[in-house]
């Protein structure tokens, strides 16, 4: 398996480097380049399965290039590791890659066990997007799919794995109010309702676990950051 | 990361100051000489067909040259022996009684006035007899002599009384105090002409013709037999068909002249005063004189004996007291004066008179070329001039005036020229004021011009230094940062029960979020990694998340924004202009809706921000508040307009309105252009 590596900082090349050989196998190939131009003719060679790209660069931004790599491979799953945590790259990110494929967006700040999990996540197929960003992203997206600040604290919450119960208990809300909400979560992820598909293939909130991770709506992070906050929150009370 | 820096600079219109600005100075001496000779011709029409000059040149001797000259011309004939009187016979004493050719110390005041000290110095040769004639000129400032008029009452055989006011205007009569001094003199006539009063004395009966004793034996005896001979010899000269002498007297001075008068060779009145005569017989009598050049003395030098007043000097000639010719209002006819300093003003006044008294076309023009070229001159050198630091151009023409006003008076006193200063004087004035004029129009839109680009050359040097700082942060301390999280990260999995890994990690992670806040104030690097649109729509974004409000963006084109053209530099402004404008409305203007609006119109592109607040209200805008002040700054200097206006959309609100000219597709040093709009 390769990996393309793309930075023109040869410092965080080498970091990632290290990093992706110790935690993903001595079996990669890793190729390394330094600016957007050469991401793409790299790619081109190379055909990575996973492209590290970093947004500022030289010739040919990340962003730019992720878009004309994409192009021509659709199935490489671009990682953007960049400094900034400005949405408006996600959301750029989120027009490039096609509708199934996937991406991941990490910032340079992030820990190693994030960016394994991320390179982990997207070889996998799922989207990963850095827990911040990740947040922010939810109300900017396409308003019509994109989820609310409460939508999104629900879909958290089935994620831990909590029910409908202890959810309501924990934000002080009916349970039927904590319904209702997750009844419009899975109309904007596009589950069918129980009620319109007579018989659902699918349970709800497993699927919902499952879209919300594939389009990094969720991950592993972002997840374990909220876990750490529950438990404090109880712990204090 | 340098690639972008040096490619901005590239593109921002740098500024070689030096080179650039002396091209424009070499350009700016055509603009000046274009502007100087426009200036000067347009003087030349104004003041060239104005009698300003002609007023100025009328020279202070002209009276006395005029009445030298028709003394000269009346009295041979009646002189005694042959020939004609030389023209040493004649004095002139100049008076002036004006400041304007200040050739006299001023009046004490209420003192005599010093002509009448001078004239009181005459008396006694009055009295001795010994002139043959006294001309004068007394209109001294409104007031007689009592002694003066006492003597010239005694010895009235030998004076010829002249009180010459304005000729063609019966108001400007000499003072009404001195013209009763003048009857109470007892004159025989005071011949009053509408042209001011010329009394005189029965010239004839008591110096030319011989006659009663009221003159003492010494004047009648030198001009007795010349009194004989008049009557034949004029009769002889001109013809009795035009002159018929009463026998023993001339009635008047004009009648001195009449041969003069009445060939018509003379001059007269202005066409247009010709009416306000009745009588071809009351016309003002006006000679035509000859070159001739007379012994002048000052006035001052009758006051001190010792540097040259000699009463011998006056005997047995004749004497002419001049005051100053009074400035005629606009009797004259529009003549222009030629600059030669051959002919004498007096001679191109007579003659331009005689012109329109034959009713013919003034044809003076030939003569006034000169003065044309000399305003054209003026208005050249004026455009040279500014050039001139504006110091030492001041400095450089009131010297020179003064040297030329200097040399002129020395001329006039030492050397007995009369040099015609005032139309150089003019042409100096001019000249001075063109230079000032064309030096504050182009210098000052120069400096003007060369402030703005300097102000941009700062903009952009400002927007460099915050660019490299940004750059510096976000490749040194930002990498620096995370990997000491990292490291924190490495020590909370060693000691996993310790908290303070943890805590440290998350105070870095803080301090990184902040230090990109400030990156992206420094320079907003989505600028260049996403281009224009899309920075819009993240400042957009940003709003929303921290006010609250409702955005939108409404991309009116949906063109890719290189298409428009912009450089780095426009971009940035434009960009830091829609910031600000978010700013203000996220601090101010308490909107629940943000729509911007951008596209292209024609060659313009548009962006357009609405807000739904509660609007500018123009009272609350201090002039020292830095928001909108930015704003315009930055819009002036990539040379776009903005406007502030209440929204259509919304009851209440602000809007933006900024637009600037794109360069065509087909342009991409566009840079410089921006440069010329400021």
């Amino acid at each position: 398996m390769s990996i393309l590596i793309v930075d023109d900082e040869e410092r965080d090349r080498t970091w990632l480097k290290n990093l992706l050989l110790n935690n993903l196998g001595k079996d990669l190939s890793i190729v390394e380049g330094v600016d957007g131009a050469q991401a793409v003719e790299l790619s081109q060679k190379h055909k990575p399965s996973l492209a590290f790209l970093d947004i500022k660069m030289p010739n040919l931004s990340g962003i730019k290039a992720a878009e004309q790599i994409l192009k021509q491979l659709p199935e490489t799953g671009v990682i953007m590791l960049s400094n900034f945590a400005d949405e408006v790259y996600v959301r750029q990110l989120w027009k490039v890659v096609p509708p199934n494929g996937v991406f991941g967006y990490v910032l340079k700040s992030a820990s190693d066990e994030q960016v394994v999990e991320a390179a982990r996540a997207v070889m996998s197929g799922d989207c990963w997007i850095h827990p911040g960003i990740a947040r922010v992203i939810q109300r900017t997206q396409n308003r019509a799919t994109s989820l609310t600040a409460a939508e999104y604290e629900a879909l958290v919450c089935i994620a831990l794995g909590m029910t409908d119960h202890a959810i309501a208990k924990k934000l002080y809300l009916t349970e039927k109010a904590i319904q209702s909400r997750l009844k419009s979560l899975y109309a904007k992820l596009g589950i069918p309702g129980r009620s319109e598909a007579h018989e659902s293939e699918f349970n709800q909130r497993c699927r919902a676990v499952y879209l919300s991770n594939r389009r990094g709506l969720i991950n592993q992070s972002e997840l374990d950051d909220w876990e750490s906050k529950m438990s404090d929150v109880k712990a204090s009370t | 990361m340098r690639l972008t820096l040096a490619s901005f600079k590239r593109q921002s219109p740098t500024i070689k100051q030096a080179g650039q600005s002396a091209l424009k100075r070499d350009g700016l001496l055509f603009q000046r000489l274009f502007w100087g000779a426009a200036a000067g011709g347009l003087a030349t029409i104004l003041l060239a067909e104005s009698p300003v000059l002609d007023t100025m040149e009328m020279n202070l001797l002209e009276w006395r040259y005029k009445v030298a000259h028709e003394i000269e011309k009346a009295l041979p004939m009646l002189a005694p022996g042959s020939g004609h009187m030389r023209a040493d016979d004649i004095n002139i004493i100049t008076y002036d009684d004006e400041d304007q050719f200040d050739l006299e110390e001023d009046a004490q005041e209420d003192g005599p006035h010093p002509i009448q000290g001078v004239l009181a110095r005459l008396i006694p040769i009055i009295e001795s007899g010994d002139p043959l004639l006294i001309v004068l000129d007394i209109d001294l400032s409104g007031r007689a002599n009592a002694d003066l008029v006492k003597t010239l009452k005694r010895y009235k055989g030998n004076i010829v009384l002249a009180l010459s006011g304005n000729l063609d205007n019966p108001e400007d009569f000499p003072a009404a105090e001195l013209r009763q001094s003048v009857l109470t003199c007892a004159y025989d006539h005071v011949i009053k002409e509408s042209s001011g009063l010329v009394c005189r004395m029965p010239i004839s009966a008591n110096i030319f013709l011989g006659g009663d004793g009221t003159t003492k034996a010494g004047a009648s005896q030198s001009v007795g037999s010349a009194g004989a001979t008049i009557g034949s010899g004029l009769s002889d000269g001109l013809g009795p068909a035009r002159l018929s002498f009463p026998g023993e007297a001339f009635e008047s001075l004009p009648e001195v002249v009449a041969p003069l008068m009445s060939s018509r060779v003379g001059v007269g009145p202005s066409k247009s005063q010709l009416s306000s005569f009745n009588d071809q017989d009351q016309l003002p009598i006006y000679i035509k004189f000859g070159d001739g050049k007379y012994p002048t003395l000052r006035a001052s030098q009758l006051l001190v004996p010792e540097t040259g007043f000699d009463p011998a000097r006056f005997r047995g000639k004749v004497v002419m007291i001049g005051t100053n010719f009074s400035q005629k209002a606009d009797n004259t006819p529009r003549v222009r004066t030629p600059l030669s300093s051959k002919v004498p003003n007096v001679l191109i006044q007579a003659e331009a008179i005689s012109t329109l008294h034959n009713n013919e076309a003034i044809k003076s023009f030939p003569h006034s070329i000169l003065h044309h070229l000399l305003l054209l001159l003026g208005g050249a050198l004026g455009a040279v001039s500014s050039v001139l630091p504006l110091a030492r151009r001041t400095t450089a023409f009131l010297s020179t005036a003064m040297v030329l006003v200097f040399a002129t008076q020395i001329g006039f006193m030492w050397l007995n020229v009369h040099f015609p200063i005032l139309p150089i004087l003019a042409v100096l004035m001019l000249t001075y004021v063109f230079g000032t004029l064309i030096y504050l129009d182009t210098d000052l839109r120069l400096r003007n011009k060369e402030l703005a680009l300097a102000r941009e050359a700062m903009q952009v040097r400002a927007e460099e230094e915050r660019q490299r700082i940004a750059e510096d942060l976000h490749d040194e301390t930002l990498p620096a940062l995370s990997s000491v999280a990292r490291m924190a990260d490495r020590l909370a999995a060693d000691l996993s029960d310790n908290p303070v890994p943890k805590e440290m990690r998350e105070k870095l992670d803080g301090a990184i979020s902040e230090m990109r806040r400030v990156i992206n104030d420094l320079h907003p690097s989505v600028l260049e990694t996403m281009g224009f649109k899309p920075a819009l729509d993240n400042l957009l974004s940003i709003l929303s998340r921290e006010a609250k409000v409702r955005v939108e963006l409404i991309d009116l084109d949906q063109k890719d924004d290189s298409e428009y053209g912009l450089n780095n530099l426009v971009k940035l402004q434009l960009y830091r202009i829609v910031q600000e404008s978010l700013n203000n409305v996220q601090k101010h203007a308490q909107a629940s809706e943000v729509r911007l609006e951008i596209g292209l119109k024609g060659e313009e592109l548009h962006i357009i921000i609405k807000d739904n607040g509660r609007g500018i209200n123009p009272k609350s805008i201090k002039p020292e508040s830095h928001g909108l002040v930015n704003i315009r700054q930055r819009a002036q200097l990539i040379g776009a307009t903005v406007n502030w206006r209440k929204p259509v959309e919304f009851e209440s609100g602000t809007e933006v309105a900024l637009s600037i000219i794109v360069p065509g597709d087909s342009n991409p040093t566009q840079g410089s252009q921006i440069s010329l709009h400021v």
